[in-house]
């Protein structure tokens, strides 16, 4: 039995997936999620410092710190930090 | 850990890849490997609380193996008196204690101590799950288990650990028998689930609680009747955003590794019975409750009498089962009054015309909104001061045209052709994969970025 429930029609409303669900290969789905989540950390790139701070003091935790700063400081150089700040003003509107 | 931090992303990327690469390189360690991880998660939470969810999925594993196959009764009883004991140590001793003291102390009992017991999270889900797993076994519904692992994945898988959805053992289990596909994962559907349930989650139930809801059920007094009233209302929408947010990004997760959780909100609010309004809210737990509870107490087989009173009974102990206060009594105890006379009245027959039918949606969709009130409110003083507010007239300050732009987007969502997901789907199925996870990227950082600062927990963390 794999993945079944894309297989066979649930009935109306009691399903999100179907046979007409868009299906990829692992690969392409770890390239769809690993560039989803490097376009958020290119934007979110001072938010990943903050968290890295937030992170329980263990082996590896300083050096992960340094890596979010490293990658806060070259978005940065990119300007990308200021763009997110623009959306963020825009998308706050009326608050 | 939750879902919609930076934290979280990181986790489920190193555990998204090491599934896949397990799965094609060394199938053995799948099992574990998402074990793994399921602990790594809630140990985020707490390592103590941990070492007792692996000991409530061991018990369960035991008393499967010794229930299996419709044999040993009382067995089946012990093991899930055991998990209801664990339950009810954490939910109910401290509120039982407290409850019970001005009895004790008009009776000259010494007074009985009062623990402050700090709550595990998801304990209701997972305990829910074991007795599902015991009880499947025993009915012959699922396969019991040689090995633990197996019933320990299932309890734990952290998609659903922190508040469901409630998947049955008979529907996990199964799943876990095979490898999943790595030809077939259902990338886009599974993306637009947690997109679109971070968006109902970071935007709209958090914008409402902290702009509306929050500060009116604090201090009901100092709020002017209109502000009640959308507060309200308001609340409605945020629970509906923040527990079917998170549904949707559990059964995204779990789809992007290859499992399936069935869906557990259907558009509640388009019920035009409460009994419809319980097959669309919360699917997990109230087929749970039908066929775990209500059926077990003879559901609708005996008298009229009897199925009213297995009707209250099951919604009495819903309510109870979501904490140990008196407003999720009154909750419980008002869904099941509203069942009862519904059937009484003969309601649950479909209405005739146009007027009729928004005649029955308007009455149901108000005794949801009401039960909601005391479903939120803190305690029952609260309740009384909302309705002395109301009739009050304090200046109203809260509502904003945002806040109200966020509560209607709230319901345009809701309200939404039901296979509006399926629609957008079809426009993003023909995209290349990197365009598509560009997509991805920036709609989610959009969302993060139209949210109030910082991470409000989920409503149903606390159950």
């Amino acid at each position: 039995m794999r993945q079944p429930w894309l297989q066979t029609q649930a009935e109306s409303g009691t399903d999100d997936f179907s046979p007409r669900s868009a299906t990829r290969p692992a690969g392409r789905a770890a390239l769809v999620v690993g560039l989803a989540l490097l376009v958020f950390a290119a934007l979110r790139s001072a938010a990943l410092v903050d968290a890295a701070y937030g992170l329980p003091l263990a082996p590896g935790t300083e050096a992960l710190i340094s890596a979010a700063e490293g990658w806060d400081t070259a978005m940065a150089a990119l300007g990308l930090p200021a763009v997110a700040e623009a959306l963020a003003g825009i998308l706050s509107t009326g608050r | 850990m939750l879902f919609p931090t930076g934290l979280f992303a990181i986790f489920f990327a190193a555990v998204f890849a090491g599934h896949w690469l397990a799965v094609r390189h060394a199938p053995r360690l799948v099992l574990p490997l998402l074990l793994l991880a399921s602990l790594v998660f809630y140990a985020a939470f707490s390592v103590e609380f941990c070492v007792a969810l692996v000991a409530v999925g061991l018990w369960a594993w035991g008393f499967g193996l010794v229930a299996a196959g419709g044999r040993k009764r009382g067995t089946l009883a012990l093991g899930i008196g055991g998990v209801l004991a664990w339950l009810g140590w954490f939910k109910y001793a401290g509120f039982l204690l407290r409850e019970a003291s001005p009895l004790g102390a008009a009776l000259g009992l010494p007074p009985l101590p009062a623990p402050e017991i700090l709550l595990p999270v998801g304990i209701s889900f997972y305990t829910f799950q074991a007795i599902s797993y015991m009880v499947d076994v025993h009915r012959g519904e699922a396969r019991a288990e040689a090995s633990p692992l197996k019933v320990l994945v299932y309890l734990t898988f952290f998609p659903h650990l922190a508040a469901g959805p409630i998947v049955r053992a008979a529907h996990f289990l199964p799943q876990l028998h095979t490898l999943p596909d790595r030809a077939r994962v259902p990338v886009v559907m599974a993306g637009l689930l947690i997109l679109g349930g971070l968006a109902k989650k970071m935007v709209m139930a958090n914008e409402l609680a902290t702009g509306l809801v929050d500060p009116v059920f604090r201090d009901p007094l100092a709020h002017g009747p209109l502000d009640i009233l959308l507060a309200c209302y308001g609340y409605t929408i945020q629970i509906w955003c923040d527990f079917s947010g998170y549904s949707d990004m559990a059964i995204g997760l779990a789809a992007l590794l290859g499992y399936h959780f069935p869906r557990n909100f259907n558009q509640p609010f388009r019920a035009l019975t409460l009994s419809e309004f319980w097959r669309r809210w919360h699917i997990s737990l109230s087929t749970w409750l039908r066929d775990y509870l209500y059926k077990p107490l003879g559901g609708s087989r005996g008298s009229e009498a009897r199925t009213r009173r297995n009707l209250l009974l099951t919604m009495l102990l819903g309510g109870i089962w979501h904490g140990a206060a008196w407003t999720f009594v009154l909750w419980g105890a008002l869904h099941g009054a509203a069942l009862v006379a519904e059937r009484a009245l003969g309601l649950r027959a479909a209405a005739t015309g146009r007027l009729g039918r928004l005649l029955r949606w308007a009455v149901t969709f108000h005794i949801v909104v009401a039960a909601f009130v005391l479903f939120r409110a803190p305690d029952l003083a609260t309740i009384g001061a909302l309705a002395e507010g109301l009739a009050q007239g304090a200046p109203d300050s809260l509502w904003t045209p945002r806040l109200l732009a966020i509560a209607a987007l709230g319901l345009a969502l809701h309200f939404a052709p039901p296979d509006l997901r399926q629609r957008a789907e079809a426009v993003l199925r023909p995209l290349p994969a990197p365009v598509l996870g560009l997509v991805f990227g920036l709609a989610m950082a959009a969302i993060i970025l139209a949210a109030p600062a910082g991470v409000a927990p989920f409503i149903y963390f606390q159950f």
